[in-house]
């Protein structure tokens, strides 16, 4: 489902193509004070960078009284760095982020002006619908909410042109990877698109039988992982693809691309500095959170590749540095073995990277 | 000035509340960036401590604390919550006997409970509700009184998430898992957690390698555990000021004196008078004799142990009548039960206090004709011992409340079975039903004579099923006494009396009652070991069997009249 109407999308300059997986948060129920008739002021959001303001006053909050504010866990925003609270007394949400993951703001319906920025914090006041995009200082789209009813909808925004996945996968000869993209494709944000137009650009290989889908567990690194490597260093359609296309992506793209990459390494390496007090004890459930920050740092990777080709990246690569200080540690502290053909050619292409199979990393390092 | 940015604002208050939110300084070189920033947790303080709850799909991690004049701001607590706090007030002195300086000032003002952090485990908004309630919080109050009238912090990496009664007993406690994931995700400065012991493996499941678990039965215990020597230290430190030695010395000899009930694990107490004896250099011969009573009693109540002499004549005599019977009534238990002092000196001295009439004889006085009255079953003397205590029950039912006739009753059904006398049986059958009508015997009495009768019903008859269901309930109730439990996996069924061969090796008073389910087997066959076995319980067991046998009991004696 569609977080607005196609036309309402258009009318902010952004295709469907462009917003990610819609979230949906419903605001808590009113407590007992409120039952007891606590009159409500108007809908408000409070956001703010260097205080938490009163939605009613507009005065800090005093030591202490941020017990008032309720917490909330939203995903999307969380992958820019953002947090949300809710103050229910006030009625206000309240997104908080630290000094590198800096946003703005801007209140997108058609008949209301853009707020006025204040020292720290800039305040919308919804009225019953409210559409919100929050966006990098620079200007790059790339959360938009939508408030309707007692719902919160949070999409992220990939505002650049989604590569043409399917011009590469066709010709393709590398069936893990074609049914990987295939399973992905169905409703893929743009992120996720160029995250697998890197994937393409790096993994794709002329994978012997024993790396077809299922049998990666069966093979041993020498039987057949090095002539794919090799082959890999080859040009192919799919390897020249996703390059080309990055090349030809104008300057605006190439800075959104970035920037949502840039938060998502930020995000990444707070969950990693995370991970080890929550990891799993159980091993399958340890295998697939391992899994599951791996890939996202292979995301990064694929995105990084692109934006080198178009000779794009510092910022990236500035973040990853931390990231993977971060995954490096971790991966030290466990322990944990992973099935999975994708971390396999991740160790296969590059035997430093902590995010691939260990086993494979073992045997060539 | 520049504000604070709110996320940063609260991470750091979090981070000032207390250690438990600190990463551990060995993980992920953050040592390193700890020393860089020249900041370090916080050092724990006595009266704080942190908790966590669940609600739905959040997780929080809550300070607890006492904060005078109510200067903190608070979340509110809800009815289950504030009795929990009561428990723990209530528990507190019978777990930390004598130790605590003013429970009762510390638990005036209920306690002051911040919000530290949330996690949700799915993207959503914080469920919240105005009050805070539930039973979880128990124990962490228990360590918050403790920790607080002890003026000795909790250490920085202990959390607790178990109920708590007035009894000291731990129970369970919901959404475990939740916690515990919890616990790993809010406050990487706790490695361990205390739980209930009957959670200990679940809790081990979600521990993550990451927590390590202390599975507790009581409150005592978990004082214990959490507080290590540090209590000892206080103790041996207290004896150097003579009005609080005076103080504490007059507490251990209290709590001797009130009766099992008054502490749910009496090991502490052992150790604690015995420490005292040894250190404490300035005793006077009358704060001597206390501290070897209380060293006695809590031993004896531990694990039927204990050396206690006669008291001085003098002494004796110096003491308030009822304040004497009592004192006599632990001389008659502590013969009976560890065989010393000798059963002629102590019944030479209890005579003189039991009043011959029960119907006009005091509570005490009562109770030290059950004492006897058990001495008698365990000398040769049980046709009498089952006539008296009769008497007793009948009494007792008659001028006190249900709960103050349950060990003359429960002995009044244990004597009939073993005897054989099905008259005298069914009358104390009649006595237990008609006293249950009247409000029943209290937590502490009723398990104590819920055994007694099933053990007798299936003495005479052990295809009872009734009285199976009872023992088979309280064999499996973790929260009952280790004796009562362990009788009762005698009497209970297959499954249960397997508890007794698995849990003998590493628990002295299962084995008791190993060798005890061992010679009902041999005796119902015929087997010859009968003989062997009852050695085996006399060593285990010396001063019951050792009267038993003295008397002229056989085997099959021995496992008829065994006192428990």
């Amino acid at each position: 489902m569609s977080i607005l109407p196609f036309g309402d999308l258009a009318a902010l300059g952004l295709a469907p193509e462009m917003i990610g997986p819609v979230e949906h948060l419903q605001l808590p129920t009113p407590d007992v004070d409120q039952a007891l008739g606590i009159s409500q002021p108007d809908v408000t959001f409070v956001l703010s960078s260097r205080v938490a303001m009163n939605a009613r006053d507009a005065q800090p909050l005093a030591e202490g009284a941020s017990d008032a504010l309720v917490d909330a866990r939203s995903d999307v925003l969380r992958a820019i760095g953002v947090d949300l609270r809710l103050d229910r007394a006030e009625g206000a949400l309240q997104l908080e982020w630290a000094a590198d993951t800096d946003v703005r703001v801007r209140d997108v319906r058609p008949d209301r002006p853009l707020p006025a920025a204040a020292d720290g914090y800039v305040r919308l006041t919804l009225r019953q619908v409210g559409r919100f995009l929050v966006e990098s200082p620079a200007g790059v789209p790339l959360v938009l909410g939508v408030l309707e009813d007692d719902t919160l909808a949070l999409a992220a925004v990939s505002a650049w042109p989604a590569p043409p996945l399917d011009h590469w996968t066709g010709p393709m000869t590398d069936e893990w990877l074609q049914s990987t993209v295939a399973r992905a494709l169905p409703g893929a944000d743009a992120w996720t698109r160029t995250a697998l137009a890197g994937a393409i650009a790096r993994l794709a290989a002329v994978a012997p039988s024993s790396h077809a889908p299922g049998a990666s567990s069966a093979g041993t690194p020498d039987d057949g992982g090095a002539h794919a490597l090799l082959r890999r260093v080859s040009a192919s359609p799919a390897t020249i693809g996703p390059r080309s296309w990055a090349r030809g992506l104008d300057p605006g793209a190439l800075a959104s691309i970035e920037e949502h990459a840039r938060r998502r390494a930020i995000a990444l390496e707070h969950d990693l500095d995370h991970l080890l007090a929550v990891f799993p004890a159980e091993a399958t459930e340890a295998r697939a959170a391992w899994t599951r920050v791996c890939h996202r740092r292979d995301d990064l990777e694929g995105v990084r590749l692109l934006l080198l080709e178009a000779g794009a990246g510092d910022g990236l690569d500035e973040a990853l540095r931390d990231t993977d200080r971060a995954g490096r540690s971790l991966r030290l502290s466990l322990n944990v073995a992973v099935d999975d053909e994708r971390l396999r050619r991740v160790a296969l292409g590059d035997p430093g990277a902590w995010w691939g199979d260990p086993a494979y990393e073992v045997r060539l390092l | 000035m520049a504000a604070t940015p709110p996320r940063r604002a609260r991470d750091e208050a979090a981070l000032a509340a207390g250690p438990w939110c600190w990463p551990p300084a060995d993980i992920l070189g953050l040592e390193s960036e700890r020393s860089a920033d020249e900041d370090n947790p916080p050092t724990p303080r006595p009266g704080h401590v942190a908790a966590v709850t669940v609600r739905g799909r959040t997780t929080t991690l809550w300070h607890l604390h006492l904060a005078p004049h109510r200067a903190a701001r608070s979340t509110v607590l809800g009815a289950d919550a504030r009795a929990s706090w009561r428990s723990a007030g209530i528990a507190l002195p019978r777990s930390l006997p004598v130790l605590w300086r003013s429970v009762h000032e510390a638990t005036q003002e209920m306690p002051v409970i911040q919000r530290l952090r949330t996690s949700i485990d799915a993207p959503g908004f914080e469920e919240r509700d105005a009050v805070v309630d539930g039973p979880s919080f128990g124990l962490a109050f228990f360590l918050l009184l403790a920790s607080s009238v002890l003026d000795c912090a909790v250490p920085g990496d202990v959390i607790a998430s178990a109920a708590i009664d007035a009894y000291g007993r731990l129970h369970g406690v919901d959404g475990l898992r939740q916690k515990l994931e919890g616990v790993r995700a809010l406050a990487p400065g706790v490695s361990r957690v205390v739980v209930s012991a009957d959670q200990a493996h679940e809790a081990e499941r979600h521990a993550g390698g990451t927590l390590e678990v202390i599975g507790a039965t009581s409150a005592a215990e978990a004082l214990e555990r959490v507080f290590g020597p540090r209590l000892s230290t206080l103790l041996v430190d207290a004896g150097s000021d003579p009005a609080r030695r005076a103080e504490l010395t007059s507490g251990f000899f209290r709590l001797a004196l009130v009766g099992r009930g008054a502490a749910i694990d009496w090991s502490p107490v052992a150790r604690g008078a015995d420490q005292a004896l040894r250190t404490w250099t300035e005793l006077g011969p009358d704060e001597r004799y206390q501290l070897e009573f209380a060293r006695a009693v809590a031993a004896r109540h531990e694990s039927n142990e204990g050396d206690l002499p006669l008291p001085d004549a003098a002494w004796l005599r110096g003491r308030p009548r009822m304040v004497r019977v009592q004192v006599l009534s632990h001389l008659v238990q502590q013969c009976a039960d560890t065989g010393r002092p000798g059963a002629t000196e102590v019944e030479a001295l209890a005579s003189h206090e039991v009043h011959g009439d029960p119907y006009e004889a005091f509570l005490p006085q009562l109770r030290l004709h059950g004492a006897l009255c058990r001495l008698w079953a365990l000398t040769g003397r049980a046709d009498r011992a089952l006539a008296d205590n009769e008497r007793l029950t009948r009494a007792a039912l008659a001028v006190f409340a249900p709960a103050d006739a349950s060990f003359p009753l429960s002995e009044w059904l244990r004597l009939a079975a073993a005897l054989g006398d099905v008259q005298a049986f069914e009358r104390a059958g009649a006595a237990r039903e008609e006293a249950l009508t009247h409000g029943g015997f209290g937590e502490h009495g009723g398990p104590y004579v819920d055994l007694a009768w099933a053990r007798g019903r299936l003495l005479f008859s052990a295809d009872d099923a009734r009285a199976r269901a009872v023992v088979d309930r309280l064999s499996a109730d973790a929260s009952l006494p280790a004796h009562v439990r362990w009788s009762a996996c005698r009497w209970a069924g297959a499954p249960q009396r397997w508890r007794l061969w698995h849990d003998a090796g590493h628990a002295p008073l299962a084995r008791r009652y190993q060798v005890l389910a061992a010679l009902d087997a041999a005796l119902a066959s015929g087997d010859t070991v009968a003989d062997s076995l009852v050695d085996e319980l006399e060593r285990l067991d010396p001063g019951p069997v050792g009267h038993l046998r003295r008397h002229g009991a056989g085997a099959a004696d021995v496992a008829r009249l065994y006192p428990y």
